[in-house]
């Protein structure tokens, strides 16, 4: 499966690179670079520019979205959980509502650090923010209670889309369309600066999250249980949430609310490959960044000269494809 | 190498559930913790296990609960829950295997198919746990926690089976088959713990008894010895009624007058 | 980020000097965003150089036989590039940011048309767009076409003899809830112009009201775009709205539907926006 899914990856991704609304093509510009030649700028601008560094971002996003939906679902043993649902999203998407609706407050000093990553910069704490308050609520005396941590997700995306409303009512007309477009999610923004802001956080992440197979197949029985069979508990579940919560701050951060993505990849596989854990968790990643680059090539090309948000490609898509996992899986899935 | 439990007690909040108790369990016998609903039982057995945070102390082969590692610990005892819910669809065996995953026997491959054929379920393996009567589940956990603890005397001494009461969802023949199970452990030289709801199973199978009421050991000792009408009585709060079984000393308890008593219930 | 705003400024500069050479060659090199830019492009008489438009951009109907980049805030870099444009015409807030860094990287130059609501913005409007397409002699007649136009129309709307009838614009009703323009808006700009007055001064920019918002703000007429998909309520819908259905507007029946872009583009046509608000504000 990982090897079907790595070459499938490899094969996609050049296949996106030879993609586009222009008709650069990557054959000829390998060929200009075996002979020598010089690339033309439109060439560089088009390949080296705009779309290797989409491809970059979107491997990694689609990566990072599928683990942390795959991670979520074992931690909270409930095949439905996503980032999404505790928080997290909320919580970085209030960063990045903050960040564009307040920029103009911001002191001149922050503004010359971040420049134009504040919106990203701002999503990527608003997502590290919520999830350390969803912990702290949720653990007491060393032990996190997963029935608290949902409650409390619950709560926390309530109060951030309260917070959400409030700014957009502050708002100004350019800032809501902003708001509006940021929220729906999107590739369109990639350049290097985010592929490398983001990249190390999510490739830590991803690898990181899959030494968690073990561990979540032992949660699956019950935390007590895989704590008898000499799991150490308390670590798993730190670590599910910090990479979780790293892995989502930083893919919010970049594309903006890519949804489906988490849900439906590993549910996918699990039809596939069975609930393991442990070829799961790498599937996913692959997976994921799969699905993901395949959604923003139908994006980028569909109603070319323009693109859709690729959030509406990936719900168009998962949502029918989620739902009917339900319809077939009712009797299989013990929520 | 024994369990020895010296002056526990356990809280929740303020309320205090178990209030000093001592007892000594040693391998080679089936302790059995019997007590009334509410008497810290169950408590008692989480907090062995490692479940709960306590004051005293609880030594396994030496070592204190509180300040051993999870895998330590796992590869001394073994745990079988009450019941359990699977998050996901696994089959049979693989619920087996995850008993494994912190290493513990993990080098031994057929171990998993050993054991589901100990608890009689060969044939089972790629059945979903799911899909399994409660009595099927609870034999598969019961061979997930064979599996962990499949040698019952090790070079580093005995290992337990903590069993909280493992039986109170099966029908007669699985109940002795799985008491059948334990006692084999035990007569092996491991150690087995185990929080009983039902007195005669408990005559029939324990070698130890420990009679529990409020947070407290009203009694331990042989179950013919411990096993009697006034200590009974005492620890459930009605009249209850303890008999021999004839040529043994297998004890079997009935209410006071049993018929007078249902009679009055309805 | 110092050095990076001087990069950027020093590109203006010789973007600005690369343009006028382009534009003596009169080829197809110029993509239009925003409707209203797009508007005065056309009065301009140099539609034959435009490549492309935006959504926004559909007036007069030869801008919309054009190829559509999407939307002004959601460009695509490679769509936009896949035109070889030299010179990009936009309304304020195209984006994204980081597709506007690529474009200028490759070259295109990216000339911003300043936003605004009255006579003045509108001359600038003009005179920004004249500059970047390198046409300042039309431009200077057009803006004064244009001036004399909206001058003679505010006029005529400012001898009405009635008393200014108070005018909410309702953006959209999505929800039963009210979305209405505050000051520093098109909407009002324009409802100004016409002889109105705004029945909500007390924010700026476009807000949900409260029905009882609504009912305070005692509007005489509902002023809303005639748009098709969610704005598109019908007068019956629209009263039955309990926020709407105690106003003055609900109780003599008085809606003024009006082309969105021509109402609020603030461009060229807005004279004939003037006069025709107007005159549906006080029919005679």
């Amino acid at each position: 499966m990982h090897l079907w899914l790595s070459v499938a990856l490899i094969v996609v991704g050049i296949f996106s690179l030879t993609v586009g609304a222009t008709e650069v093509s990557l054959g000829s510009a390998l060929w200009k670079v075996v002979q020598g030649e010089a690339l033309t700028r439109m060439e560089a601008i088009v390949l080296w520019d705009i779309r290797a560094p989409r491809l970059a971002l979107g491997l990694m996003v689609g990566a990072a979205l599928a683990m942390s939906g795959a991670v979520m679902q074992g931690l909270f043993r409930n095949p439905l959980a996503d980032p999404g649902l505790v928080g997290v999203s909320a919580g970085a998407g209030l960063g990045a509502i903050t960040a564009i609706v307040l920029a103009g407050l911001a002191p001149m000093w922050l503004a010359l650090a971040v420049g134009d990553q504040l919106v990203p910069v701002a999503a990527f704490l608003g997502g590290w923010a919520s999830t350390l308050l969803l912990y702290r609520v949720s653990t007491r005396r060393g032990r996190t209670s997963v029935a608290t941590m949902l409650l409390a997700g619950i709560a926390l995306g309530a109060l951030a889309g309260a917070l959400s409303g409030v700014l957009v009512y502050i708002s100004d007309d350019r800032q809501l369309r902003d708001l509006t477009f940021w929220g729906l999610g999107s590739l369109g923004g990639a350049n290097w600066t985010k592929v490398l802001t983001a990249g190390p956080i999510i490739m830590v992440s991803v690898v990181v999250a899959a030494s968690l197979g073990r561990g979540l197949n032992g949660l699956a029985l019950g935390e007590a249980t895989a704590a008898h069979i000499g799991l150490n508990v308390q670590w798993i579940k730190n670590t599910a949430i910090l990479t979780v919560a790293a892995a989502t701050g930083a893919a919010v951060a970049v594309s903006g609310g890519i949804g489906f993505i988490g849900i439906v990849v590993p549910h996918l596989l699990r039809l596939g490959t069975g609930p393991d854990h442990r070829p799961l968790l790498i599937n996913a990643s692959l997976l994921g960044a799969l699905l993901l680059v395949l959604a923003d090539m139908i994006a980028r090309v569909i109603i070319a000269p323009a693109e859709l948000p690729i959030g509406i490609v990936t719900a168009v898509l998962g949502a029918p494809v989620f739902l009917w996992i339900l319809l077939r899986q009712h009797a299989m899935v013990d929520l | 190498m024994t369990l020895s439990v010296h002056n526990l007690s356990v809280r929740y909040g303020r309320k205090t559930v178990i209030d000093g108790l001592e007892f000594e369990a040693r391998p080679g016998a089936l302790l059995a913790i019997v007590g009334p609903n509410g008497s810290g039982k169950s408590t008692l057995i989480k907090a062995i296990c490692g479940d709960l945070p306590y004051e005293g102390s609880i030594v396994f082969n030496g070592t204190e609960v509180a300040d051993a590692r999870p895998r330590d610990l796992a590869g001394v005892r073994g745990v079988l829950p009450q019941a359990s819910t699977l998050a996901f669809p696994f089959h049979a065996i693989e619920v087996v295997r995850i008993g494994l995953s912190s290493g513990v026997g993990a080098d031994h491959a057929d171990r998993a198919h050993a054991a589901m054929a100990r608890v009689g379920l060969t044939g089972y393996a790629n059945r979903y746990y799911q899909e399994l009567s409660g009595g099927e589940q609870q034999r598969v956990q019961l061979a997930r926690v064979l599996a962990q603890v499949w040698e019952p005397v090790t070079a580093d001494g005995p290992r337990w089976l903590m069993l909280d009461e493992p039986v109170s969802s099966l029908d007669i023949a699985h109940q002795l088959q799985i008491m059948t199970i334990a006692r084999d452990f035990a007569q092996a030289g491991g150690g087995v713990v185990a929080v009983m709801h039902d007195l005669n199973l408990t005559g029939l199978f324990a070698d130890h008894v420990l009679v529990m009421a409020e947070g407290q050991a009203l009694a331990t000792g042989r179950p013919v010895d411990v096993m009697t009408d006034v200590t009974l009585s005492r620890a459930y709060g009605c009249d209850l009624q303890v008999n021999t079984v004839p040529q043994s000393v297998t004890p079997f308890v009935l209410p006071h007058n049993a018929r007078a008593a249902a009679s009055k219930r309805v | 980020m110092i050095d990076r705003r001087g990069f950027v400024a020093l590109t203006f500069a010789f973007g600005g000097m690369g343009t006028q050479l382009l534009a003596s060659r009169d080829t197809r090199d110029v993509i239009a965003i925003g409707g209203d830019v797009t508007e005065i492009i056309f009065a301009l008489n140099q539609g034959h150089r435009l490549l492309a438009r935006d959504t926004t951009s559909t007036y007069p109907a030869a801008a919309r036989d054009l190829p559509d980049v999407g939307y002004m805030r959601r460009l695509s870099a490679e769509g936009v590039l896949s035109f070889a444009p030299s010179l990009i015409v936009s309304a304020e807030g195209a984006g994204p940011p980081e597709v506007i860094d690529i474009l200028r990287a490759a070259s295109v130059e990216f000339a911003e048309i300043p936003t605004g609501y009255d006579a003045e913005a509108i001359a600038q409007k003009i005179h920004a767009v004249g500059a970047a397409l390198a046409v300042p002699g039309k431009a200077a007649k057009l803006t004064a076409d244009t001036h004399a136009a909206l001058t003679a129309a505010v006029d005529r709307a400012a001898r009405t003899d009635a008393m200014p009838k108070r005018v909410l614009f309702v953006l959209s009703t999505q929800g039963g809830r009210i979305l209405a323009s505050g000051t520093n808006t098109g909407a009002h700009g324009i409802i100004q112009m016409a002889g109105g007055t705004n029945a909500v001064s007390e924010f700026e920019g476009y807000k949900p009201l409260s029905d009882e918002a609504v009912s305070a703000a005692a509007p005489d007429v509902i002023l809303m775009m005639d748009r098709s998909g969610d704005h598109a309520a019908t007068d019956e819908e629209l009263f039955a709205l309990p926020a709407i259905s105690s106003t003055p507007a609900a109780q003599s029946g008085d809606v003024v539907r009006m082309n969105g872009l021509l109402l609020l583009g603030f461009g060229p046509r807005t004279a004939d926006a003037v006069t025709a608000l107007n005159r549906a504000l006080y029919p005679t």
